[in-house]
């Protein structure tokens, strides 16, 4: 079956998963499996190292894993094979879709655009509250996913329309090289590439992936180690570097922190994370607070209430962030984008969707003041094929 | 994180009837020193009291079989000898007098027997197919139908890797975990996983096959490491040397209540270099391990990898970082026995 055939019959059913059954890994039953069906998707994984006695430590992320052979780091997707580190993963989606870009959410990159959206599996964190956890938690092989190479990809974005390909659902950094190439191949059709990441990364390779991507999302899970300790199996800190490399680099971020009750949602944490991003950031990075919802290991807290958001709005904005918005809440003035100088709406959007965009080369229409942001397509950084 | 790709479903919530704790045999009680009273309504529990019912059958106990045959290398296995070598060892386990009410302690005719086998290092350092042959007759001899027996790990390349044949078919079965887990997570302790369903749903008994090897991160992998097929997520616990992660793991109650025996294949051991294979650092230990006490067995296993590691001039687990500590905590949740000096070894 040719790409064009799958993709493009559902590209309108916008945030569908693709994957035909067709594609699902089975071993065969009552034989002898000699060359496994998932030896496909190994390929040579980067940033890594080779310690004695057959053993690599990975570089990729901050956990840093030390790990022997046969065996594979913390992520689940990256294994290794008598000293040599490999990835699981190449080539290996377990979801691709068609998203608008809002839905990343990207409210200040090519607007209205589509995204082709691809995922593996695995993560290098376990967030209780993941909403994608039954992708992001498990291993390659114990889901099911599809053959479809970096070439696949950029041709897929081309013939679904797709402006963008965004690697998403689970924690790209883990599936690096699928989406470096990937990137690369869609750099060569014009297609930009972004990153949804929690941004636990080490600096080497998130400046080398600065080379290649165009955008990217960070989530920032809270202001505190003990947060990202308990409730992430993360740190803080690499990922308050993070975010200062890509100001460094240039590349067009935004951040997104999910609020969760009794949790993260304190006004002085808050405070804080914004005052945080407006000194080191700056005030025009787009910052979006969304609401929780009870999922996976965490169903014993309820939604977070509209008013909190609001209210952490509210103090993003005191603390002199330009661009805050709200998610998984509609309708909502904090779903706008205004101008930081004359207040005027430039972009209205319900949900992921635009009614109204007045922005006019890359300007406030009303008082010149510049909006920060990529656009139209000439706003794009030149990256590298 | 961030965005959802599919729409939020709510998943099944498996309900376990909890069955409890298992009641600690007078025996065994006395052997360990402590008092097993009979509970009565309104007496209060003692701490020791709580604790000694938590621990598994026949506690402490560890039989160590050896047989010049086994030490032969480049013979295959006699799976006759090692089969009457294993009704011994029960019969020594359980302190009965036949096979049959021996191997009556741990499953009977209407169970479904799942043999959690652990072939991550392939053929030469996963369960001699003579030994899980022999197994399955035992099983066979007291009643367990044919139909009745799964062999499984993780995946199925796994199995075919140490020479066992798949079968999803009639007869004795062999396949793995592969896609097949729960659809929600259980909490057990420190560890949240979704259980394989083989365990959770088609097995009422579990007998618990692993090799004698060391474990780069968790010191040792003897019976409870094998444990970690269970779980979707293992790659989520092996930091802090998988401690508190084992222990919270064997202690969980439906782990607690199928796990019933637990065989160690250390006909082939090795003490460096696990998990995978390194044929520089096996040896031809010549034995096989039978304990209902998972924590006592490798604990044992534990010492005769210390103590080669000793002979061989290695540095100790400890001193290599990655003493198993887990050992420890897991008694702290009665799970099993891990002081040597309370555990009895019956060699035969």
């Amino acid at each position: 079956m040719g790409i064009s055939n799958f993709i493009c019959p559902y590209a309108e059913k916008l945030g569908k998963l693709l994957i035909p059954e067709s594609f699902c890994e089975e071993a065969p039953s009552a034989t002898k499996v000699k060359n496994d069906p998932s030896d496909q998707f190994i390929a040579s994984a980067r940033h890594w190292e080779k310690l004695e006695e057959l053993r690599v430590r990975c570089v990729l992320c901050p956990k840093e894993c030390r790990v022997a052979d046969q065996e594979r780091g913390y992520c689940g997707v990256r294994e290794n094979h008598k000293g040599e580190y490999k990835t699981l993963v190449y080539s290996r989606p377990c979801s691709i879709a068609v998203d608008p870009i809002e839905k990343k959410p990207l409210f200040h990159f090519l607007p209205n655009s589509l995204a082709l959206s691809i995922a593996t599996a695995g993560c290098n964190m376990e967030c209780k509250f993941c909403q994608n956890w039954e992708i992001s938690q498990f291993r390659p092989e114990q889901i099911k996913s599809t053959y479809f190479t970096p070439e696949n990809v950029a041709e897929a974005a081309v013939n679904s329309g797709s402006k963008v390909i965004a690697y998403t659902y689970t924690e790209p950094v883990i599936f690096y090289e699928y989406m470096f190439d990937s990137a690369i191949c869609g750099n060569k059709k014009n297609i930009a590439s972004v990153m949804i990441s929690n941004g636990y990364i080490k600096e080497k390779p998130l400046r080398e992936l600065c080379r290649v991507l165009s955008g990217i999302k960070i989530d920032l899970k809270a202001f505190t180690e003990k947060f990202y300790k308990e409730m992430c199996s993360g740190e803080l800190k690499p990922v308050l570097r993070t975010l200062e490399i890509l100001k460094e680099e240039n590349m067009w971020f935004e951040i997104v922190v999910l609020i969760v009750p009794t949790l993260n949602d304190s006004v002085q944490e808050n405070k804080e994370m914004c005052q945080w991003i407006v000194k080191t950031l700056g005030p025009d990075v787009p910052v979006h607070f969304s609401r929780f919802h009870p999922i996976y290991k965490v169903k014993n807290l309820p939604p977070t209430p509209v008013k909190t958001i609001e209210t952490i709005r509210k103090i993003a904005i005191d603390e002199g962030c330009h661009f805050v918005y709200v998610g998984n809440v509609s309708p909502s003035e904090g779903e706008k984008t205004f101008c930081p100088n004359c207040k005027q709406t430039l972009i209205s959007r319900i949900g992921l969707y635009i009614e109204r965009n007045i922005i006019q080369n890359g300007q406030c229409p009303k008082c010149k003041t510049k909006i920060p942001g990529i656009w139209t397509e000439s706003d794009l950084p030149k990256k590298q094929v | 994180m961030g965005e959802k790709d599919k729409e939020f479903k709510q998943g099944r919530r498996e309900f376990f009837s909890d069955a409890g704790q298992r009641a600690l045999g007078i025996a065994g009680a006395v052997f360990l020193g402590l008092t097993a009273t009979m509970q009565s309504i309104g007496k209060e529990i003692s701490v020791s009291d709580e604790k000694s019912n938590l621990l598994p059958k026949f506690a402490g106990r560890v039989v160590r079989i050896s047989d010049p045959t086994f030490k032969v290398s480049g013979n295959a296995l006699n799976s006759t000898i090692i089969e009457k070598k294993l009704n011994e060892a029960l019969k020594q386990l359980t302190r009965k007098n036949s096979e049959q009410t021996a191997w009556g302690e741990f499953v009977s005719k209407k169970d479904v027997v799942g043999i959690k086998l652990n072939c991550l290092a392939g053929r030469g350092l996963s369960p001699h197919p003579e030994l899980v042959s022999a197994i399955v007759n035992c099983l066979k001899t007291v009643g367990v139908k044919d139909d009745n027996i799964i062999l499984f790990d993780r995946t199925d390349r796994d199995l075919t890797s140490a020479g066992f044949e798949i079968n999803r078919g009639s007869g004795v079965k062999c396949f793995g975990n592969n896609q097949d887990f729960e659809s929600e997570p259980t909490q057990m302790g420190s560890v949240g996983s979704c259980l394989s369903l083989i365990f959770s749903k088609m097995c009422s008994v579990i007998i618990n096959v692993g090799v004698l090897k060391d474990h780069d991160l968790s010191g040792v992998s003897v019976c409870m490491k094998n444990l970690f097929g269970l779980i979707h997520n293992p790659n989520k616990y092996h930091f802090y040397t998988c401690n508190p992660y084992l222990a919270d793991l064997v202690s969980y109650d439906m782990v607690r209540k199928k796990v019933r025996l637990n065989i160690c294949d250390s006909i082939i051991a090795q003490y460096h270099g696990g998990p995978s294979r390194k044929t520089q650092f096996q040896w031809q230990l010549g034995e096989i391990l039978v304990s209902s006490d998972i924590v006592a067995i490798d604990s044992i296993g534990a010492q005769i990898i210390e103590e080669k590691r000793k002979e061989k001039g290695m540095r100790s687990l400890k001193d290599d970082g990655r003493e198993p500590i887990w050992l420890k905590t897991s008694e702290d949740k009665s799970a099993g026995i891990a002081d040597l000096k309370k555990v009895e070894v019956i060699n035969l």
